[in-house]
């Protein structure tokens, strides 16, 4: 019988988290928190509050507590719609040299398919990228450039619905039961272990991917969140989200929308004002 | 207390294999003013983003729409779960959305539907269930009843696939088993 945590435990457990540093889980709503710490419980086989507790003064166990608790991201190319916007609304815009920023890189699948797409569009050696995750663990997992393979069949489908070619398989070798993914198109990608959404001071970027983060936070993070992420889009610059996310509305006057069926907005101003 | 004097705060309706036409059928026949929010959670392909919630509304009595991210229920308005997303209903009647790991195979999942529906609003809960070809939803059904909720199966011998009403059955004892038609009348007692 696994642990049934009551709003009062959540926001105990929370904020004994909260005192590690990139734990800070308490704006994520209530019953977003209830599901994934019964999941991260059920895989760290913690069955008293009082061990968890204990558990997380070990740096390891923390590690393996921030890897559970992403959300990795359902599948490569997940809506093709957006990867198809992606190539014919942005790339013409932003040119040979952009950077990208993935504030919250759940797992590869993200970030592979964009790889792909850049590859594919001739701007893998030109672009950077800087992806961000709590975890450790996480980060050097997704560097490798590692997959499940039980997805193998839906990505390969997705990305036959975005290519009219089909070079998919060019981009994986299969080890150990797991897919490999080309490790050469991660070489402009930086990892960096952070908090979700939070950059440094002066950063900004060409391009922001955070898709389907933003649905797990309460409404005062979500905002707080998203106010920190539109600081750091570049002026002309532009962000994506969740095709059933929405931005909070008083940021929306800061953003105009380049495709509003894939959740893809522009910071006004240009490159270099 | 008989079934119309209930105040309910959300209906959710469940369901897979064969159950557009019963849902489209429920949605043609309620009468206006329906005054509650309704919830459908049906198992659809992941990759196809339109379609269902066009051809729902070509017959419906009341709006069907799929949900943003934390987006209010509103009494009379059918909500329905988009596809890859899990749905669940929150205390303060909002909708919330998620890319978690599928739960018996399906993204939307209807247990999830259901069972966040009890959570949140009790006995003030109706759940339908209806044709299906897998068990997701017998559990989030039994979760509606185990908070008194209100709790209706679709008649198997009227089902294109009666697994999932079956699923349900062996679970618990609902409070009805029901004929689309009759669906149909219960939900319109609520008018008014």
């Amino acid at each position: 019988m696994g642990v049934t945590l009551g709003i009062n435990e959540l926001k105990a457990v929370t904020s004994e988290m909260a005192r590690y540093e990139n734990m800070d889980y308490t704006g994520l709503s209530f019953s977003f928190l209830k599901r994934r710490l019964a999941y991260v419980f059920d895989k760290l086989k913690v069955r008293k509050l009082v061990a968890f507790s204990e558990r997380l003064k070990n740096n390891d166990f923390r590690d393996d507590v921030k890897y559970y608790m992403a959300v990795k991201v359902t599948e490569m190319f997940r809506d093709p719609g957006f990867w198809r916007s992606v190539r014919h609304n942005l790339f013409p815009v932003l040119g040979k040299e952009f950077n990208v920023w993935f504030p919250d890189t759940s797992s590869g699948e993200e970030l592979f398919s964009f790889l792909v797409l850049l590859k594919e569009n001739e701007l893998i050696d030109s672009v950077k990228i800087i992806c961000q995750h709590p975890s450790e663990k996480l980060c050097n997992e997704v560097s490798e450039g590692l997959l499940e393979v039980k997805d193998e069949e839906l990505n390969h489908s997705n990305y036959k619905r975005l290519e009219e070619h089909d070079r998919f398989e060019t981009y994986f070798k299969e080890e150990n039961g797991r897919l490999n993914f080309d490790k050469a198109l991660l070489k402009n990608c930086h990892f960096r272990i952070g908090a979700p959404g939070v950059a440094q001071d002066d950063e900004v970027f060409d391009f922001i991917v955070f898709r389907n983060s933003g649905i797990n936070y309460a409404y005062s993070r979500h905002e707080e969140l998203f106010k920190n992420i539109v600081e750091h889009i570049r002026p002309g610059g532009f962000l994506a989200i969740g095709v059933k996310e929405t931005i909070p509305e008083n940021l929306s006057d800061f953003l105009i929308v380049v495709d509003k069926k894939e959740s893809i907005f522009r910071k006004a101003g240009k490159k270099n004002e | 207390m008989e079934i119309s004097d209930r105040k309910f705060k959300v209906v959710v309706i469940g369901g897979s294999a064969g159950s557009f036409s019963i849902v489209s059928k429920i949605l043609s026949q309620l009468n206006p003013g329906f005054p509650v929010p309704l919830v459908l959670c049906l198992h659809r392909l992941k990759h196809v983003r339109s379609g269902l919630v066009e051809g729902l509304n070509l017959k419906s009595k009341i709006p069907v729409m799929e949900p943003f991210d934390k987006e209010k229920l509103k009494p009379g308005v059918a909500m329905l779960a988009p596809s890859n997303y899990h749905l669940f209903v929150e205390f303060d009647s909002t909708i919330s959305l998620s890319t978690e790991d599928v739960h018996n195979h399906s993204r939307p999942s209807i247990d999830y539907a259901y069972s966040s529906a009890a959570y949140a609003f009790r006995e003030k809960t109706l759940g339908i269930i209806l044709t299906g070809a897998n068990k997701d939803g017998a559990k989030g059904l039994k979760d509606i009843g185990d908070k008194k909720g209100y709790t209706i199966v679709q008649d198997p011998a009227t089902c294109d696939v009666e697994t999932m009403p079956q699923a349900a059955l062996k679970l618990f004892e609902p409070d009805e088993i029901l004929t689309p038609d009759e669906i149909v009348k219960v939900l319109n007692s609520l008018v008014g």
